[in-house]
């Protein structure tokens, strides 16, 4: 139940949105898109790594 | 109790959800699916006592075990199962949502398939 999770992904999310919005205004629209994707990229890595801790547990309690 | 930490994670993670909703609902969606397995973790983790207890039972009593296997493993299969399927439809895709229920249910058949043959038998040999 570690809650800083949830805050490294939101930091991530807002930084992201911020970011884009300024790329956008300084007329570079494709390191906006590119922001983005890492940013998303490195949000789904932690899920990942936490969708694997999930499976793992249930693997073990439920004796797969 | 731990119930007052959930549901204060809970809520704490659907507020940020809401906040980043409108720039980034991609991010959101994977906000939401974080949320749902750090909840799932800590549920899954308290079930190994139950089991723990229902295999002592079962030692006990003496009836047949792979049954409660059998059962154990139907329910971890609905539980990934219901957990994949909600994560579908609420990113809006109740397409895959269906198909993946009905890829469980056919997991569950397949399962419980020498529990229905073992009861076949027993039902012919009584007749």
């Amino acid at each position: 139940m570690d809650i800083d999770l949830l805050f490294k992904i939101a930091g991530i999310g807002i930084l992201v949105a911020v970011l884009n919005q300024v790329l956008t205004k300084a007329g570079r629209e494709d390191q906006a898109m590119m922001t983005t994707l890492t940013g998303l990229i490195l949000v789904l890595m932690l899920v990942i790594t936490q969708i694997s801790n999930l499976f793992d547990t249930v693997r073990t309690v439920f004796k797969l | 109790m731990d119930i007052f930490k959930i549901v204060a994670f809970a809520i704490f993670g659907v507020v940020m959800i809401v906040v980043i909703k409108q720039q980034k609902p991609e991010m959101a969606l994977i906000l939401s699916i974080a949320t749902g397995i750090m909840i799932i973790i800590v549920a899954v983790t308290k079930i190994s006592g139950i089991v723990s207890l229902l295999n002592e039972l079962i030692d006990k009593s003496g009836v047949n075990k792979d049954f409660l296997t059998l059962i154990i493993k139907v329910t971890a299969v609905a539980y990934i199962i219901e957990f994949g399927k909600n994560i579908c439809i609420d990113a809006g895709q109740s397409a895959i949502a269906t198909k993946l229920e009905m890829a469980g249910k056919v997991i569950i058949v397949v399962l419980s398939l020498p529990l229905i043959s073992s009861l076949i038998t027993v039902l012919t040999g009584l007749v």
